[in-house]
């Protein structure tokens, strides 16, 4: 005769519910160790292209319109040449400007003042550039600095040359940081409609000076 | 035997208005503490966690998750701050990082070369990196002004030559680094793509980061490729 199975006696004897405590106790250690470790900000890339070594064996004989933004240590450059047009440069030195606290108008500001890259301007010349015929069609430029320039400061001259912001002058630096990029109303392939970001010139080429 | 007109059931002492209820329900209430404690003498009342478990469960399972999936684990301190910036690409898990810190450039979790700094000609210390850091709060701190020095020492260079734009160790890590992941890609049949991702603190110097993607440029298998998309992290700030 088979033996009863054990397995239907268990329900009779009534096994309690599993003590939790203990689980509760590693997880109450292991979520504020998790959040802790989270990481608040939100890490994006921004793409360039391979720097190129070496300029033209002819410089300024190129056919190609040229349109590069140098940083110095005190100052953007805008050098514009080649296509056969003489080349020209626009010189944008620090200027001073003052911390502002973000809930304060941008004509209050009463933070400490210091000198401070002109990127509202960069973002002026470049922006009135790119409405130019010259560049209409052109979608790269070259950047370059000195030695010493740190990143933080060609991470921001990216930024005032590739994206189109809401307006195309700032009257400060405060006015500037606080605007938005310029989104597009655009149809995909499939006839949706997408929103997406307007640029100058997305296509960001490091040189070396 | 005490009827239900003695307990006084609702409905039927409706007259006698709202009071009758309640006293009814509370009686109603004892009765039940009592067949429980009948049957099984002092019950213990105890909390119950089940919904809290299950709780606590989603919540931990979402934090793993999260943590994991992020292609560019990027832990900030004192070494290592993001620059700021408005680009909005999200990064792919398909590139080879490099870390260059404020002390080191970091490969595949592995310190490669040391990285020196200097401010006026001093080792930078401590307080240094963590004034550097209060720069964007605090400019006028004199630190902020000052030229502070970030490179790769002359004898990790190319024939040691401190002009070199080819820092030794780093290539020949990358080089075993990128044969390795072509053969890896060859062996799943997938293109081998070539990209990387520079994970550097704000306050690196134009030099080096040329220094550290020239240095990548020159690394490949012939026919095969090599690395030739650079990307830099950065920290997503939603204005200008």
């Amino acid at each position: 005769m088979a033996r009863p199975s054990g397995r239907g006696h268990v329900g009779d004897e009534g096994i309690g519910d599993p003590d939790l405590i203990p689980i509760m106790s590693i997880m109450c250690i292991l979520i504020p160790m998790l959040i802790y470790s989270f990481v608040m900000y939100e890490v994006k890339v921004q793409e360039i292209s391979l720097p190129k070594f070496g300029g033209p064996s002819t410089p300024g004989k190129s056919k190609v319109l040229n349109l590069a933004v140098l940083v110095s240590k005190d100052k953007h450059i805008i050098k514009i040449q080649g296509g056969g047009k003489e080349a020209t440069e626009i010189t944008l030195k620090k200027q001073k400007r003052r911390i502002c606290d973000p809930a304060m108008p941008c004509d209050e500001c009463a933070g400490p003042e210091f000198d401070d890259y002109d990127y509202a301007g960069l973002y002026k010349e470049v922006a009135k550039l790119k409405a130019s015929d010259d560049f209409k069609e052109v979608d790269s430029i070259n950047i370059g600095a000195e030695d010493m320039v740190q990143w933080k400061v060609m991470a921001r001259t990216i930024d005032a040359v590739r994206a189109r912001l809401d307006k195309d002058a700032f009257d400060g630096h405060c006015e500037y940081e606080r605007s938005k990029p310029l989104k597009l109303k655009t149809t995909d392939a499939d006839g949706n409609e997408i929103t997406t970001a307007a640029e100058m010139f997305p296509k960001i080429v490091f040189v070396m000076l | 035997m005490a009827n239900k007109g003695e307990q006084g059931l609702p409905g039927l002492n409706q007259a006698a208005g709202g009071e009758v209820d309640l006293e009814w329900e509370e009686r109603k209430k004892d009765e039940a503490i009592a067949r429980r404690r009948s049957r099984g003498g002092e019950e213990k009342v105890g909390l119950t966690i089940t919904s809290l478990m299950d709780i606590m469960t989603i919540l931990l399972v979402f934090l793993i998750i999260s943590a994991t999936s992020d292609p560019l684990n990027v832990t900030q301190g004192l070494h290592m701050q993001l620059a700021n910036s408005t680009a909005s690409v999200t990064p792919k898990d398909d590139s080879i990082p490099i870390v260059i810190t404020r002390a080191h450039i970091v490969l595949d979790n592995k310190a490669i070369v040391s990285v020196n700094c200097t401010v006026d000609g001093g080792e930078c210390t401590e307080p240094d990196f963590e004034k550097l850091n209060k720069c964007e709060v605090n400019p006028t701190d004199d630190i902020c002004s000052k030229e502070v020095k970030f490179e790769v020492d002359k004898q990790d260079k190319e024939k040691s030559d401190p002009n070199s734009l080819i820092i030794e160790p780093l290539r020949k890590e990358l080089d075993r680094l990128v044969k390795q992941q072509i053969q890896e890609n060859e062996a799943l049949q997938r293109k081998f793509k070539g990209i990387v991702t520079l994970v550097a603190d704000k306050e690196i110097p134009f030099r080096l980061l040329m220094e550290v993607i020239y240095t990548a440029g020159k690394v490949g298998v012939r026919g095969k490729g090599g690395l030739s998309q650079f990307r830099f992290a950065i920290m997503k700030t939603g204005g200008n």
